[in-house]
Formats: C-alpha cells, sequence, structure tokens
C-alpha cells in the first residue's frame, strides 16, 4: 500500500510542536523558579527575621473570627497616634498590631494601655535594617485568614462614603464581587502654610492643619513585571519637579494568607496575582490613604526613609519619605488644590473608584 | 392584625435581638430559625436573651445551605413553630435576618388589613416568561440536582451535564404549573396551612428536594396551585436589589433617604455594622418619624434609581479616569473625559494669534495659546503655573501629553478651556482632538508662505511674536529655495493628513463642533461664535475687530514679501 513519504518542510508541525514542547518545559521550570526565589524565600525569610522580634504587650494573637487587623510599623513621632487610632477604629478596625522602630523604643509609653494594641520589639538592634521581613512575620503572624491593612501612623484611610461606612463593609462588598485585595492611592495633605512651621499638638485632629490634596496630575503607568499598577503624581512630582517622583499606589487591605509577602513598601506583593487592581471588564471600589508624613519632624521622616530603603524588589517606586522631608518646606497650596471635607471630595476628583458599591 | 414574622437568620445576634425587639413591641410574634452551621455562641446568646418570651421562638434545626431544600424546611420549621405556639396569626411575613423594616408598623398593618385575603407573593409562570436573570431557570425543576452549586461547583456541573447529555427531563410533581418569584413572601396563614399539609407529602418533598433553588420555586408554585389568581398580589413587600453578581445589595446609613422614599415596608439587606440607621429606622417603624406617604397601587414597584446608577458605573465613575486602571497609551485621561473643550489647529502661530485676539473678548471661554510650546507652555492670561504645571518646565508635561491636557481641562471649573495647537507640537495629540468626542476643533486653512517664514526660525515663534523679515534677506537665495520645497512636501502632507481627519471629525461629532476656518474670508464672521455655541458681544468685537483686521492686514502683506523673495529665487519657482 502507497504511503505518503514524510518529508520535512517549511511549515512542519512535528518541529513546531517540539519547540512548544520545550517552550512549555522551559516556563514550568523558569515559573518553579519564581515561585520559590519570589515567593517561598521571602516567607522563610521572615520566619527566620522574626524570631528577632520580641513580644511586648497587647495580644500575642490574633482572634478566630472575622476580625479585621492593622500591621502598623512606628517610627517616632506620637502626636499622630491618638487620632490614628480613633479614626481606624471608628472604622471598624479590631487589632492594631504596631512594630516599634522608633529610637527611643518609647511606643509603649503611649499605647500600652489600649487593649486592642500589640507592640512589638526587635531585640538587639536599635536600627530598622530588616523591616519588611519583621512586619511580614507580623502579617503571617496575626492576620492569616483575615482581612489585613498595611498603613503607616501618618495614613489615613478613606474610601467611598466612608463616613457613615466601615471597612467591613467594604470588605464584605469586595468579597461579593470576589476580590481578595483592594488597591489604594496614597494622597498627600498639606496646608497653607509649609508644614515645617506646624506643629502638631498631641492628639490634634491632622485634618485641621493639613486639609488641602492635589485634585489632578496623577499618571497611572501600565501594569509592570509583578502585574502592579503604578502611580505617580501630587505634590512631589509638581513642587519637586520629578518626572520619577515616589509611587503612590499601595495595596493596603489583602485577605492574607501564610504565603503572601510584600516585597516593596506596601505596594507589590507577591505572588503576583494579588497586585492586580481590578478584575477584567469590571472596575472594583478602591480606597484613598491620605498621608499626612509632612507632620513628622525629620528625624522620623529620616528613619522612615532608611527602613524603607531595603526593599526586596527594586520596582522603582521611590521612597516617599525622601520627598516628605523635602516637602515639608515648602508652601504646597496652589489655585487648584482642594479642601478636603468629606470623602466625596475625592470621588469627584476619581481618586476614588465607588465600583458597582452603591 | 396580627402578624407573625418566621426569620431565616444565621449571623449578627446584636442586629436579630435589635429586630426581633421592635417586631414584639409592636404587637407581633416572631419565630426565629437560626442556622445550625453558624456559630452556637450567638444562637445560645439568642435564645438566652428572648428566653421566657411568649411572642417568640427561637430554633437551630438545620444546617442552611445555599440553593438547597434546606431553605425550604428551616421556612417550614418556622411555620411549624407558629402553628405549635398556636399563635393563629392572619398573616405569616417571611424575612430575613439582615431585613428590616423601613415603614411604621401601623402602614403595614393597615395595609395588609385593607387587602385582607390576598397573598403577597411574586408568581412568574416560569415555562411562558423568563423570570432568572441569568443562568438555568426551567432547569431548575427539569432535572435532579443533589450536589450544591457553590460548595462542589464540579460535581454540580458534572451530574447537571451528565443529565442533559442523558435526557433525564422530568415532569413536574402532580402536574402543577411551575411558577418563580422572590423568595420573600407575606401570605395568610390558611393558605399557608395547607401548604405545610401538602409538603407533608412525600412525594411533593421528594421533588423539591431535588430542585435547584427551591426557595425561589415551592411557595410560588403552591400558593398558585391553592390560592385564584386575582388574589394573588404579584410583587413582594420586601425591597431588593441584585448586583452583577447576583448578591442582594447592602444599604447603609447614608441610603436612609432612599430608603424612606421606597414603596416597600421591608427592605434587603442592611449593613450590620453602623447602628445609627437602625436608630433612624426603629424611630419610623414606632411612627415617631414620618415617611413619604405611598399609595396602595405603588407597593412593590422598584424604582430605578439603583438600576440607572450601576449601569452607569459599570465602566467606572462616568467622566473620571479608573484609580489604577491603565488607560490606553494612545488617548490615556483623556479617554474618560467628559467635559467639552476646544483646540484650534494651524500650521502657523502667526494666524493662531488672531484666532486668540478674537476669542480673547469672551470672558467665559479660557484659552490657552501652545501648550505644547517646545520652551514654554503658554497658559492663558500668561500665567507662570497652571494645575501643577510650570509654564517653563516641559519636562513635566512631557511624561505624557493627554494627561497634561486632562489636568488642565479639568483645573478649568467655571469657563470652557480650549487650546491652540501648531503642527509639528504636540506629538499625536491633534490626531486624538479629531477622535474624541467632546471636543471642537477648528482647523485653519493655513497659508504655505507664512508658515514657511515661520519654519526658517530656529525654534517656533510665540504667539504675538513679531516676526522679523529681515530673516529673510540673511539667507542665501539657493538655500531658501531648496528649503522651500522641502517645506511645501512637510506642508501638503499635513493639510490632507488634517483634511482628511476633519472630514471624519465632521460625520463623528454633533453638528458644527469641527470647522475649518479661512482667513481669507474670515474679516467680521461669526464663524468662531457659532463654534463655540456663545453669543456675540457685539460692542467688544466692533473695537477688536478694527485690530484684528489691521492684523490681518499686516499677514497679507507679509506674505507678498514673501512670496515675492521666494520668487525671485534662481531656479525658477
Amino acid at each position: 500500500m502507497w504511503r505518503p513519504q514524510h518529508r520535512a518542510t517549511r511549515f512542519d508541525n512535528s518541529r513546531k510542536n517540539e519547540m512548544k514542547f520545550l517552550r512549555m518545559i522551559w516556563r514550568e521550570l523558569r515559573d518553579s523558579g519564581f515561585t520559590l526565589t519570589r515567593v517561598l524565600f521571602p516567607v522563610f525569610l521572615s520566619g527566620v527575621m522574626g524570631t528577632l522580634l520580641t513580644h511586648r504587650t497587647g495580644p500575642a494573637r490574633s482572634r478566630r473570627g472575622s476580625d479585621l487587623i492593622a500591621v502598623v510599623p512606628y517610627y517616632g513621632n506620637s502626636s499622630l497616634l491618638p487620632s490614628f487610632l480613633a479614626h481606624h477604629r471608628s472604622l471598624g478596625v479590631d487589632l492594631f498590631v504596631f512594630l516599634d522602630l522608633s529610637a527611643e523604643r518609647e511606643l509603649s509609653a503611649h499605647v500600652a494601655e489600649e487593649a486592642d494594641c500589640a507592640i512589638w520589639l526587635a531585640r538587639n538592634t536599635t536600627r530598622s535594617k530588616r523591616t519588611l521581613h519583621w512586619l511580614n512575620f507580623l502579617r503571617a503572624r496575626y492576620a492569616t485568614g483575615h482581612w489585613c491593612l498595611s498603613i503607616e501612623p501618618c495614613d489615613f484611610v478613606v474610601f467611598y462614603r466612608s463616613e457613615t461606612r466601615t471597612i467591613k463593609d467594604l470588605i464584605e462588598f469586595a468579597q461579593t464581587e470576589g476580590s481578595r485585595q483592594l488597591y489604594a492611592v496614597a494622597i498627600e495633605m498639606y496646608g497653607e502654610r509649609p508644614a515645617a512651621e506646624i506643629r502638631l499638638a498631641a492628639g490634634q485632629n491632622p485634618f485641621e492643619l493639613l486639609s488641602y490634596f492635589d485634585p489632578h496630575g496623577y499618571v497611572t503607568a501600565t501594569p509592570g513585571r509583578y502585574g502592579n499598577v503604578m502611580i505617580r503624581g501630587g505634590p512631589q512630582r509638581r513642587a519637586l519637579h520629578a518626572a520619577r517622583s515616589s509611587a503612590l499606589n499601595r495595596m493596603p487591605l489583602v485577605k492574607w494568607k501564610w504565603f503572601f509577602t510584600y516585597a516593596a513598601s506596601t505596594r507589590l506583593l507577591m505572588p503576583r496575582r494579588v497586585n492586580r487592581p481590578h478584575r477584567s471588564a469590571h472596575t472594583s471600589p478602591t480606597i484613598c490613604l491620605l498621608c499626612f508624613a509632612q507632620l513628622n519632624d525629620d528625624a522620623t521622616l529620616r528613619r522612615a526613609a532608611e527602613s524603607e530603603a531595603r526593599e526586596t524588589v527594586r520596582d522603582g517606586g521611590g521612597s516617599p519619605y525622601r520627598g516628605a522631608a523635602r516637602l515639608r518646606q515648602l508652601a504646597l497650596k496652589t489655585e487648584d488644590s482642594v479642601r478636603f471635607k468629606s470623602s466625596a471630595d475625592l470621588a469627584q476628583c476619581g481618586l476614588i473608584n465607588p465600583g458597582q458599591w452603591f | 392584625m396580627r402578624i407573625a414574622f418566621a426569620l431565616l437568620a444565621h449571623q449578627h445576634p446584636r442586629v436579630l435581638e435589635r429586630l426581633i425587639s421592635i417586631l414584639v413591641g409592636a404587637g407581633h410574634v416572631v419565630s426565629v430559625h437560626f442556622d445550625r452551621r453558624a456559630s452556637t455562641a450567638d444562637y445560645s446568646a439568642l435564645a438566652k436573651r428572648f428566653d421566657g418570651n411568649s411572642s417568640v421562638r427561637i430554633i437551630s434545626r438545620f444546617p442552611v445551605r445555599w440553593g438547597q431544600w434546606s431553605i425550604v424546611a428551616a421556612t417550614l420549621c418556622c411555620l411549624d413553630e407558629i402553628a405549635a405556639a398556636g399563635w393563629e396569626p392572619e398573616y405569616v411575613y417571611l424575612m430575613s435576618g439582615s431585613d428590616y423594616p423601613i415603614r411604621s408598623a401601623s402602614e403595614l398593618e393597615g395595609f395588609l388589613a385593607r387587602h385582607q385575603g390576598r397573598e403577597f407573593i411574586e408568581c412568574v409562570p416560569s415555562d411562558l416568561m423568563r423570570w432568572v436573570r441569568g443562568g438555568p431557570q426551567r432547569e431548575r425543576y427539569q432535572y435532579r440536582f443533589y450536589f450544591n452549586w457553590r460548595d462542589n461547583p464540579r460535581l454540580f456541573e458534572f451530574a447537571f451535564a451528565l443529565q442533559k447529555r442523558l435526557k433525564l427531563k422530568r415532569k413536574f410533581v402532580r402536574g402543577f404549573e411551575p411558577h418563580m418569584g422572590s423568595q420573600w413572601w407575606v401570605l395568610t396563614w390558611n393558605t399557608l396551612k395547607q401548604i405545610m399539609a401538602l409538603a407533608r407529602e412525600p412525594d411533593i418533598a421528594r421533588f423539591f428536594r431535588s430542585t435547584l433553588i427551591p426557595d425561589e420555586l415551592f411557595f410560588q408554585t403552591l400558593v398558585h396551585h391553592l390560592v385564584p389568581g386575582r388574589q394573588i398580589f404579584g410583587r413582594p413587600l420586601t425591597l431588593y436589589h441584585f448586583t452583577d453578581y447576583g448578591v442582594p445589595v447592602v444599604y447603609y446609613l447614608d441610603h436612609a433617604d432612599f430608603l424612606l422614599r421606597q414603596p416597600f415596608f421591608m427592605a434587603r439587606k442592611l449593613s450590620p455594622y453602623n447602628h445609627a440607621l437602625f436608630d433612624l429606622l426603629d424611630a419610623c417603624w414606632r411612627g415617631e418619624r414620618g415617611t413619604a406617604p405611598i399609595s396602595d397601587s405603588a407597593v412593590g414597584k422598584v424604582g430605578s434609581e439603583y438600576e440607572k446608577r450601576r449601569i452607569a458605573y459599570r465602566e467606572g465613575p462616568p467622566g473620571l479616569p479608573v484609580v489604577g486602571q491603565s488607560p490606553d497609551k494612545w488617548s490615556e485621561d483623556l479617554g474618560r473625559l467628559a467635559i467639552p473643550y476646544f483646540a484650534i489647529l494651524s500650521s502657523s502661530t502667526a494666524e493662531l494669534a488672531i484666532i486668540r485676539r478674537v476669542l480673547s473678548i469672551y470672558p467665559n471661554v479660557r484659552i490657552h495659546g501652545q501648550i505644547f510650546h517646545p520652551e514654554r507652555s503658554e497658559f492663558a492670561e500668561d500665567v507662570s503655573s497652571f494645575a501643577g504645571y510650570s509654564a517653563d518646565d516641559s519636562a513635566l508635561r512631557n511624561i505624557s501629553a493627554p494627561n497634561y491636557i486632562a489636568d488642565l481641562v479639568r483645573a478649568e471649573k467655571s469657563r470652557m478651556s480650549g487650546f491652540m495647537l501648531r503642527a509639528g507640537q504636540g506629538w499625536h495629540i491633534d490626531e486624538v482632538m479629531f477622535d474624541r468626542p467632546n471636543v471642537r476643533v477648528a482647523v485653519i486653512k493655513s497659508d504655505r508662505m507664512i508658515s514657511f517664514a515661520e519654519s526658517l526660525l530656529p525654534v517656533h515663534p510665540h504667539l504675538d511674536e513679531a516676526f522679523d523679515s529681515e530673516f529673510l534677506t540673511l539667507m542665501p537665495a539657493e538655500t531658501l529655495a531648496r528649503r522651500f520645497k522641502r517645506h511645501l512636501e512637510e506642508f501638503q502632507k499635513n493639510a490632507d493628513r488634517w483634511a482628511k481627519l476633519l472630514q471624519r471629525a465632521v460625520d463623528s461629532k454633533p453638528p458644527g463642533w469641527a470647522i475649518e476656518i479661512d482667513l481669507e474670508s474670515f474679516s467680521h464672521s461669526l464663524a468662531l461664535e457659532r463654534w463655540l455655541g456663545i453669543d456675540p458681544d457685539w460692542p467688544r468685537r466692533a473695537v477688536m475687530w478694527e485690530s484684528v483686521d489691521r492684523d490681518l492686514a499686516r499677514l497679507k502683506n507679509l506674505r507678498q514679501l514673501i512670496a515675492s523673495t521666494v520668487a525671485s529665487c534662481p531656479n525658477g519657482l
């Protein structure tokens, strides 16, 4: 019986399939390498680094159930703390886990009496070298299985109609849409005068002193290597005239799993898929972090910038604290600045996306 | 009028406590089924709280699973309790633990008294009409469902597909007409007693046990079977909306006004975290706070408010960029900018200056100059910085040209703003301007001589910068001729491109939004006013046109001068 002889042609499918197969193997290897080095190794590292921490006061573990855990590094400057705690308690945060990185280790003097605050200290060191790993350790310890809010004491969370709703409402809505993380923009707040000339009295509401923000002038980049969407802009870009000013995007609210780690500040997470702000063909709600970093003194800012610089992934986002130290000296208010009165101001400027949240 | 409330609950005992208290406080009775899967501590706390209260019965018998018979079983369990307690109410109101009344008790009682004997249940004949928004409808009872869709999605899909493949369709039990509707109803006790009797019959129980989402089928079908159609009030008395994901919308304190004007008696579901809303609604329930009166004919009719908002926000907030969504590289933020603005395009700066003079008399128009000038951005009124962009610093604006324009337009709150675009500036922005539906575009039919003269300068001139004609005499004649030839090619290419784009814009934009201006016949014309839709300011126009006419004449002289210089070049151009 005659059969056509197999001849190698230009469009040889067998060769093509071979290449496909090889490429598939290469991809598998590459991805497993990625998982090992970028996802699992940082988890291991944070576990090891965590042994350098000691628990000072407050609950040593979180309760079971649906508590909302905030993990917060503390670099100094206690004047913002009372309003920070009050603001986030009213939004439904159940437990604050502080990592005391201040030079004097003075945090326990300020919040020791609060039942919902846990304080951790770094043993044998006063330098904040491994902040990122330490915070990841605390998140894994307290927040695994919970929603975790990763912010700093100068960040105030604001979202769509946050005056009458709580973060738990937002989380429940996000869960009905199937999203497990919520994207945020850090909005730098400034006053009429340079922040260096203003002093925040203990317990004073920072919104009274720095009440203006930039309504526009933000640029969104295309998703980066890790699926992270970077936003730059605000006063740092405008006043320091920096084409590559520090990144303003954050991923502060995440339903935490044991293998999650932040790889740069709180804007880049591993594994990659947690960095996605929206699901395809659908926009999720986003939140704002109103940032009062300029109310810190220079020593605190320097400390914060120093610890921030030690990121495991250099995503090009820079350090917002270094810029904040320079911005403190400038009068930033312009004709376009908007006075913050409620979350509606942010929504009108397009800095909060309500999504389908009615 | 005595109403028994059948409550299906599984969480938030504090809210439940409030709800039960106000219902009992109005003289009604409550029978609660607390999900067996939920926290036992919550259940025992709740049971303890109402221990000894003869108007409340709390049980926890079934682990309730979404979309399965257990929901109906729990409901029947509540009804059994009502029967066992011997309350003998006129009506039974089925509600969930996250519902809350939004009108006064007396209004509800009055409404039910006026419609005594009617059944308030949504009954849609599902063989004839589509009721389910997405997913299977008739298949829900045509096939058998033994696996939970949420717990075992794969097994569920497999079993469903297998039955469809093997054509294992079944007939509806006892030949009843299948009817569907919302799970939440208000039924008379007499009807419910008959339903409870039917539910005990093995063939009916067996049939509904294996349907999908029987809570939207069981009561509806049986009510239609037992009660003549005219007695059924086909709309639910509980307000609910569904999101795109098929989950009920949650209402918050900021929805208080919205809720109080809805023609319903209960709302599903309310946020359990802010109790201020419950305080407010308690006052309404007791009749201490008035609500908008409703007519009986309006009861149960859903407004379009939520639906409108859902559709408007589907792609993000209307007219605003979506945070965290990378825009396309072509139009970036301009893609979602809905504010109308305008752009004037020309191949020469001198002509743009004339247009600016014409429009500068109108205070409600903010007209920027050449915002993409390579040396200095020309903002309106020659300000040194605008919208956070410094005029002298072009690095910032060069990051993204579309975002730059979007920021300029957004920064202007009250006036209509626009800008000038000279050929060769602003990268691809000219094409974007022709494309965007909210931009008015005017293309000036430029003169090639004048644009040639400007092209000889090292950089583009600024607006209102006088042209130094001596420059022409300094240049050697051959060079001049060569550059004129080259310029002519470029000029023609650009003019052709703009003509093509303009034609497309004329077709796609609203009438009169894309125009071409010929400076030859421009004097005293109303073209620009008509284009922007503004009323001409006659007295100021008269003064302005005197000087503009002088400028036009000067431009004409310049053109002749250049033409004669070029004509005198040796290669016979």
